[in-house]
C-alpha cells in the first residue's frame, strides 16, 4: 500500500480537491483506493457522498474524530489532512506516509507562511532521511504570469521543485459539486486538463 | 503489494546462449529430433520515461505473431542459478501493436504495475526472433524447445541474438537440466541468465553487462536446514552465473574479480556445510569448482599487487619514473591473468559447472545421499546448525591463535585461514540472527581479517616482485622492485601492533549465535 498525505496549514489551497482528483485517479487505474477525510469541515467525505454509483469505487474513510488504522486490501491510501492542524498530528501523519503533497496556490500566496510550513516538515525524520518525499503542486496556475514565476523561484530557494502545475478551470467547481474527477470523464477538456496531473502521478508512483 | 500472488502462471525455463554457427547446428541436432514450427516473433517493450516498470522489475511487451497481438507482463524472477529462470507470466490480446493497461483483469497485477497513465508509456527497445519451436517427450518430462535467431533493437543500436530457450511444459526439472547438459556436451552453449528484456534495456541505455555484487540471502529465521541449503548455495550459484555476461562482453574487470568471488563463496559453502550435505556428493562438485577456481589465480594475484602494494607507494610517489615501469609490467601480466581467467570462465566447462550445479540444487543433492543420522539434521532448523558451525569455526580461530602477539609469521597464517573460514560462516548465517550484536561482531571480525589479510598479502609481494623483474636486466624495474619491497618491510613493522590490538578486540567480543 502507498500512502499519500494531501497537507497545507493554510486553506482553500485545493487540499480537498487534489486528494479527491488523486484518489479518483487511481481507482480510475483499477486500484483498491481509501480516502480518508482528517478535516473537520469533512469536504472530502461530502465529496465522496455524492460520487455516482458508476463510477469507479473509493472507499471512504472518516478520520475527523482520530486517525483510523489504515484499510486492509487497499493499494492507495490518499488522505486528506486537516488545515490547522497540531505538530504531533501532522507528525503522526506524516510517519504513516510515503510521500505529502503540499499545494500551494500563486495567488494567496503566503512565502512566509509556506516557508514555515516546508521548514517545519523538512525537519522531520522521515522526511530529513528521504524515506517520506515531498511533491509541491502549485494549483490553479496561470500560464505567463508574474504570481506563478514567483512561487517558481521561491520554491527553488527552499530546496523544492515544483512536482506538477495544475491550471485553473471553472470545470474543477463543477466535478467537486457532482462528486467526480476529471479521470471520471471521457471528453477531450478533461483528457486534455487531466495530463496536468501527470507529472503528480509518476512522482507519487515512483516513491513506491 | 510488491509480490505476485503465488498462483501467478509461472514460467520454467532454461535459457543459454550461442552464436549463430551454434544456432544451425542445434537446429539439426540429434537430440531435438521433432516437427518444428518456425514464427516470426516482432515484440516491443514499452516502459514510462521515468523506468518505473524496469524498477518495479516488470516487463510490459506487445509481440506481434502473425496479424494477431498479444501483450505480456512478466515480473523479476527469483534468481537465474544455472541458466534456470522463474517468472510469473500473463497475456491478454490486444487490437494494435501499443500496450492497453486497461485490459488487465487480475487485481495482483494491476497493484503491482501501480497507475500508469497511457500517454506515459512509450517503446524503449524491440526484439526480432525467428522462433523454431519443437516439443520433446524427455527423461518424462514435456520440454518445450525454441531457438530463437534474431537481434535486439534500440533506436539505431542492434545486436545480435542467437538463444535457445528450454522450457518445462510438464513433469520434473531434472529432465530439463539433463537435456540442457547433452545439448552443452556437442555445442558451444553459454550461460545468459539476462531476459531479452534485459539485454534490450542495457542497449537502449547503452551500458555493458554489469558486474553484479552478491545479494543478501533471504533466509527466514524459521528457515529448516534442507531449504537453508538450496537458498545460501543458490544464491552463490546466481551470483556467479549473473557475471558471466560481464566477464564475456564487458570491459570493467569487476565482473571478473566478482565472479571470482562467486566461485570462492560457492566453494566456501559446500565446505562449511559438508557435515550435512555429505562428502560423497560434494567431491566431485568440489573438484570441479577448484579447476575453474585455480584459473583465477593469477588474475586475483595481479589484482592485489596492484591495488594493494603498488597503489600506495605509486600515490606517495608521484615523481618516481621508476614505479610506472613496474606498473607497466604488472599490468601486462594482470591482463594475461585476466585473459586465462575469462577463457576459463567463458568455456564449456563453465557452463557444464553451471548447469551441473543448478540441478544438483534443483534436486537438493544433498538429499540423495544414504541414511544416516545426520540426514535428520535436513529437517531441523538451519539456526541449530549454524550455532554449532559457527562455535566450532571460532574455537578454531581462538585455538590457533592462543599467545598471538608472538605467533611466528606461518603461524598467523594459520590463524588467517582459520579466520576466513568463519567469515564465510558468519557472511552465509548472518542472516538468521538479525541483531545489533551480530553487526558488530562482523565488523571486529571484518576488521581483523583485513589486517591479517594485509600480512598475507605482504608475504606474496615478494614473490610477486620475483615474478615481475624478469631477471633483473632493466635497472629501473630493478630500483622500483626495491622501492616496493622497502616500503611493505616497514609497514610490516607497524602492521604487526595494529593486529595484535584488533586481535585482542575480536577476542572480546561477543558472538551473537547461541552458545
Amino acid at each position: 500500500m502507498l500512502t499519500i498525505l494531501v497537507a497545507n496549514r493554510k486553506g482553500g489551497c485545493g487540499k480537498t480537491t487534489i486528494a479527491t482528483h488523486l484518489a479518483a485517479a487511481f481507482a480510475n487505474g483499477g486500484l483498491h483506493t481509501a480516502l480518508a477525510d482528517t478535516d473537520r469541515q469533512r469536504s472530502a467525505i461530502g465529496w465522496l457522498k455524492r460520487r455516482p454509483k458508476h463510477d469507479a469505487k473509493i472507499d471512504g474513510h472518516d478520520w475527523t474524530k482520530s486517525i483510523g488504522k489504515p484499510p486492509k486490501r487497499c493499494d492507495r491510501l490518499v488522505i486528506d489532512a486537516p488545515a490547522a492542524m497540531r505538530t504531533s498530528r501532522v507528525e503522526d501523519l506524516i510517519r504513516a506516509a510515503d510521500i505529502v503533497i503540499v499545494p500551494v496556490l500563486p495567488s494567496t500566496f503566503d512565502e512566509a507562511a509556506t516557508a514555515r510550513f516546508l521548514k517545519r516538515i523538512d525537519a522531520l525524520k522521515p522526511i530529513r532521511k528521504e524515506k517520506t518525499g515531498v511533491a509541491i503542486v502549485g494549483n490553479r496556475m496561470r500560464p505567463r504570469t508574474r504570481a506563478g514565476a514567483r512561487l517558481e523561484s521561491f520554491l527553488a530557494n527552499q530546496g523544492h521543485f515544483v512536482a506538477a502545475r495544475l491550471r485553473e478551470s471553472a470545470i474543477y467547481a463543477e466535478l467537486a459539486a457532482d462528486g467526480r474527477s476529471l479521470f471520471d470523464l471521457t471528453t477531450k477538456r478533461a483528457a486534455a486538463l487531466a495530463e496536468d496531473w501527470d507529472p503528480l502521478i509518476a512522482a507519487i508512483e515512483r516513491s513506491r | 503489494m510488491t509480490s505476485a500472488a503465488p498462483s501467478a502462471p509461472v514460467e520454467i525455463e532454461l535459457k543459454l546462449a550461442t552464436d549463430a554457427d551454434g544456432l544451425a547446428a542445434l537446429s539439426d541436432a540429434p537430440e531435438l529430433d521433432g516437427q518444428s514450427s518456425v514464427r516470426r516473433l516482432d515484440s516491443t517493450y514499452f516502459d514510462t520515461r521515468d523506468r518505473r516498470l524496469t524498477a518495479r522489475g516488470i516487463t510490459l511487451r506487445v509481440r506481434k505473431i502473425g496479424r494477431r497481438y498479444v501483450q505480456t507482463i512478466k515480473t523479476a524472477g527469483k534468481g537465474s542459478a544455472g541458466g534456470l529462470s522463474t517468472r510469473s507470466e500473463w497475456e491478454w490480446p490486444v487490437d494494435g501493436p501499443k500496450p492497453d493497461l486497461s485490459v488487465i483483469d487480475d487485481h495482483s497485477v494491476i497493484g503491482l504495475i501501480g497507475l500508469v497513465r497511457p500517454q506515459e508509456l512509450q517503446a524503449v527497445f524491440g526484439t526480432r526472433v525467428r522462433r523454431a519451436t519443437r516439443t520433446l517427450e524427455f527423461g518424462g518430462a514435456r520440454i518445450e524447445v525454441a531457438l530463437d535467431d534474431g537481434e535486439v533493437v534500440a533506436g539505431r543500436r542492434r545486436q545480435p541474438l542467437h538463444e535457445v530457450e528450454l522450457e518445462l511444459l510438464a513433469g520434473d526439472v531434472d529432465p530439463l537440466y539433463e537435456l540442457a547438459l547433452a545439448l552443452n556436451r556437442r555445442h558451444t552453449l553459454s550461460i545468459d541468465p539476462r531476459s531479452k528484456a534485459a539485454r534490450g534495456e542495457a542497449l537502449a541505455n547503452g551500458s555493458a553487462p554489469q558486474p553484479k555484487f552478491q545479494s543478501s540471502i533471504d533466509l527466514p529465521d524459521d528457515v529448516t536446514v534442507d531449504d537453508g541449503l538450496a537458498l545460501i548455495l543458490g544464491n552463490c550459484l546466481t551470483h556467479w552465473t549473473e557475471n558471466l555476461p560481464a566477464v564475456r562482453e564487458g570491459s570493467d574487470p569487476e565482473g571478473i574479480h566478482q565472479a571470482r568471488v562467486a566461485l570462492r563463496r560457492l566453494r566456501s559453502a559446500l565446505q562449511l556445510f559438508r557435515p550435512v550435505i555429505g562428502a560423497a556428493e560434494i567431491e566431485p562438485l568440489k573438484h570441479r569448482l577448484r579447476a575453474l577456481g585455480n584459473a583465477m589465480g593469477p588474475a586475483r594475484d595481479a589484482d592485489v599487487f596492484i591495488d594493494e602494494m603498488l597503489g600506495p607507494v605509486a600515490t606517495a610517489m608521484p615523481q618516481e619514473t621508476s614505479l610506472a615501469v613496474l606498473k607497466q609490467a604488472a599490468e601486462a601480466w594482470r591482463r594475461e591473468g585476466y585473459a586465462e581467467a575469462r577463457m576459463a570462465l567463458d568455456g564449456p566447462q563453465a557452463t557444464e559447472m553451471a548447469l551441473s550445479m543448478g540441478h544438483w540444487i534443483a534436486l537438493r543433492g544433498w538429499r540423495q545421499q544414504p541414511y544416516s543420522p545426520t540426514v535428520e539434521w535436513l529437517d531441523r532448523p538451519m539456526v541449530d546448525l549454524a550455532d554449532q558451525l559457527l562455535q566450532r569455526r571460532l574455537r578454531a580461530v581462538l585455538k590457533r591463535g592462543r599467545g598471538f602477539a608472538n605467533l611466528p609469521a606461518d603461524a598467523r597464517h594459520e590463524v588467517r585461514i582459520a579466520m576466513k573460514k568463519l567469515r564465510y560462516a558468519v557472511d552465509f548465517c548472518a542472516p538468521l540472527y538479525p541483531s545489533p550484536a551480530t553487526k558488530l561482531f562482523f565488523k571486529h571480525l571484518k576488521r581483523l581479517q583485513s589486517l591479517l589479510g594485509h600480512l598475507q598479502d605482504q608475504a606474496m609481494t615478494e614473490a610477486a616482485l620475483g615474478h615481475l623483474e624478469g631477471g633483473g636486466a632493466d635497472a629501473k624495474l630493478q630500483r622500483a622492485v626495491g622501492l616496493v619491497a622497502g616500503w611493505h618491510a616497514h609497514a610490516m613493522v607497524d602492521l604487526s601492533t595494529r593486529t595484535n590490538a584488533e586481535w585482542a578486540a575480536f577476542k572480546s567480543a561477543k558472538p551473537f549465535w547461541h552458545v
